[in-house]
């Protein structure tokens, strides 16, 4: 299976346009859809999660994966749905309101489709009530929320409580993260987990949801 | 020197100045936490020099340290650039100010540094903080070609444009180039003590060793060997995030300080600045915002164990970065008054 190989070793590399080719030619070889989304991006975007964990890549080299792994998930995600191949779960990520910072939740939304999820995406400055209609909405079991500023990460505590409020504690699980936010602030709030970077995002949100 | 020293001695003392009795102490803080004491409201500090002084003012009578930080680089400056009001610059956001739909480049014409009214305010600011507070250093941050071009274009849209679109950023770079000269040789007119350019996404948090070498580094030499033409003030470099894998590199740009943040190794910086430059930092902003009193008096000494002595005492104790405005001021009273005392003399003799 060179194509697979091939798609590893080139989403890493960050060469979107021949992933894409890869991706074709895989899937015109006969190859099933869903080899092609684990074997191939997945396990790429997996070993670009650790490498990046490591030291050893930096942001830009996750940013040109992830824009890889972006163009060849677009080729796949109708025949996914066409063979209904059902995503490991539903994500609803946002950063909060007044934060326009958004690089390091558009990571941690890269890594989730990486890993399978479904990601419902609110983009930033997103209040409270947004992330709880959305939650109703979707039925996601899991929010992801990213701060950046000492202004605005008390936008986190309101939309733990407007959560709660509208009865999703408990049935809505909280992970946050971004430059500001620590582990203690998470417990502070009452969030379910906090992750550092993008590629432990994935492993707390699994935790979180019991799939670790 | 003997007797009463002022902040600006102890500052100065750090860039190879005459000795004084303690190591500098102070903080990148912006007034935000004063503006109610101060009486001042946030549409008066954008537009009355005066009002944004006494808004600085207020926060040092509240935390007295040895250098404050005219935090200028704001969207101010760039919503003159564009031609568009602050208002609207903060609804729209940067990116994407710079390039109309497509790819095409449309930049505005760079501003007169004699008709630069928004330039022409922060100088006031400086000239007025320096009557103000005559025994603080004031130190004027200004901006550099790398992170304003990534303001103007967002940081992944720039970052893919170095892979697919180079020509395009090197244009783009040429702009922000010939801005930081205009903004940071406007600063040194005024009366600073010393000018800080900020390069917030230069860092190996955001990019990699090689983007920093390759898109980083040659125009903010530029922008720092066309300042240093116009003035003998010391000039610093503030990078934001990671920076161990590039500290040689900075050392290597003829600066006379390197401020580095909270994730960066302050004893790698210290080994790197090889007593060529005076090192600033690097204090975590969490640590202001939820450290217990003992927390920050054991992080400062360890701080001034790590820098001061093995810099030859070439070494401000300062925050990481800025220091988050949710930060109990009380904790960044109790931060200087520990610098102030662990970093004397006589306590370290």
């Amino acid at each position: 299976m060179d194509e697979l190989k091939g798609i590893v070793e080139n989403l890493i590399e960050g060469e979107a346009d021949t992933v894409t080719e890869l991706v074709r030619t895989a899937l015109d070889q006969g190859i099933s859809v869903e080899r092609v989304l684990n074997e191939g991006l997945i396990a790429g975007m997996n070993e670009v999660g650790e490498q990046f964990k490591r030291g050893d890549i930096y942001l830009p080299e996750v940013l040109f994966a992830a824009k890889a792994m972006k163009q060849g998930m677009e080729i796949l995600e109708p025949l996914l749905v066409g063979a209904g191949v059902k995503p490991l779960g539903r994500v609803i990520l946002g950063t909060v309101r007044g934060d326009v910072h958004d690089i390091g939740k558009n990571l941690v939304g890269v890594m989730m489709k990486g890993a399978g999820f479904e990601v419902i995406d609110l983009g930033v400055d997103t209040s409270p009530e947004r992330f709880v209609a959305a939650a109703l909405e979707h039925d996601a079991p899991l929010i992801g929320m990213s701060a950046l500023l000492g202004t605005t990460i008390p936008c986190m505590k309101e939309t733990v409580e407007a959560l709660a409020q509208a009865g999703l504690k408990g049935r809505v699980k909280i992970l946050i993260g971004g430059a500001i936010v620590t582990q203690s602030y998470a417990d502070e709030i009452g969030a379910d987990g906090y992750a550092s970077d993008a590629a432990s995002a994935v492993t707390r949100a699994k935790e979180i949801l019991g799939m670790g | 020197m003997t007797g009463h020293y002022t902040g600006r001695d102890h500052i100065a003392s750090a860039f190879g100045g005459a000795r004084t009795d303690r190591i500098p102490v102070r903080t990148m803080q912006s007034f935000i936490p004063v503006l109610d004491r101060a009486g001042v409201t946030p549409k008066e500090v954008r537009t009355q020099p005066e009002k944004f002084v006494k808004a600085m003012v207020t926060l040092y009578d509240v935390v007295p340290q040895d250098g404050i930080t005219m935090l200028v680089g704001d969207p101010g400056l760039f919503a003159e650039l564009f031609g568009v009001s602050f208002q609207e610059l903060k609804e729209r956001g940067m990116g994407g100010l710079a390039f109309g739909e497509g790819k095409r480049l449309t930049l505005p014409p760079m501003p007169d540094i004699k008709s630069y009214e928004r330039l022409h305010y922060y100088q006031e600011i400086c000239n007025l903080a320096d009557k103000e507070l005559p025994e603080t250093t004031i130190d004027a941050m200004s901006v550099s070609p790398w992170s304003t071009a990534m303001m103007m274009r967002g940081i992944e849209n720039t970052i893919y444009d170095t892979k697919e679109d180079p020509e395009r950023v090197h244009e783009l770079l040429r702009f922000t180039t010939e801005f930081a000269k205009l903004v940071a040789r406007g600063l040194v007119e005024a009366n600073i003590g010393c000018l800080t350019i900020a390069d917030p996404s230069a860092g190996c948090s955001v990019i990699s060793p090689k983007m920093f070498r390759k898109w980083v580094q040659p125009y903010l030499q530029e922008t720092i060997d066309y300042v240093r033409q116009y003035t003998d003030k010391p000039i610093c470099l503030h990078i934001c995030g990671y920076t161990d894998p590039i500290m040689e590199d900075l050392v290597s740009m003829g600066v006379d300080g390197i401020s580095i943040d909270a994730p960066a190794s302050l004893a790698k910086m210290v080994e790197a600045s090889q007593g060529k430059v005076a090192v600033i930092g690097n204090f975590a902003g969490e640590t202001y915002v939820e450290g217990t009193r003992e927390e920050i008096e054991r992080r400062v000494r360890e701080s001034i164990d790590t820098a001061a002595a093995p810099s030859d005492y070439r070494y401000i104790l300062c925050s990481g970065c800025q220091v988050p405005d949710n930060a109990p001021l009380e904790n960044v009273i109790h931060f200087l008054e520990c610098g102030r005392r662990y970093g004397s003399y006589s306590e370290r003799r």
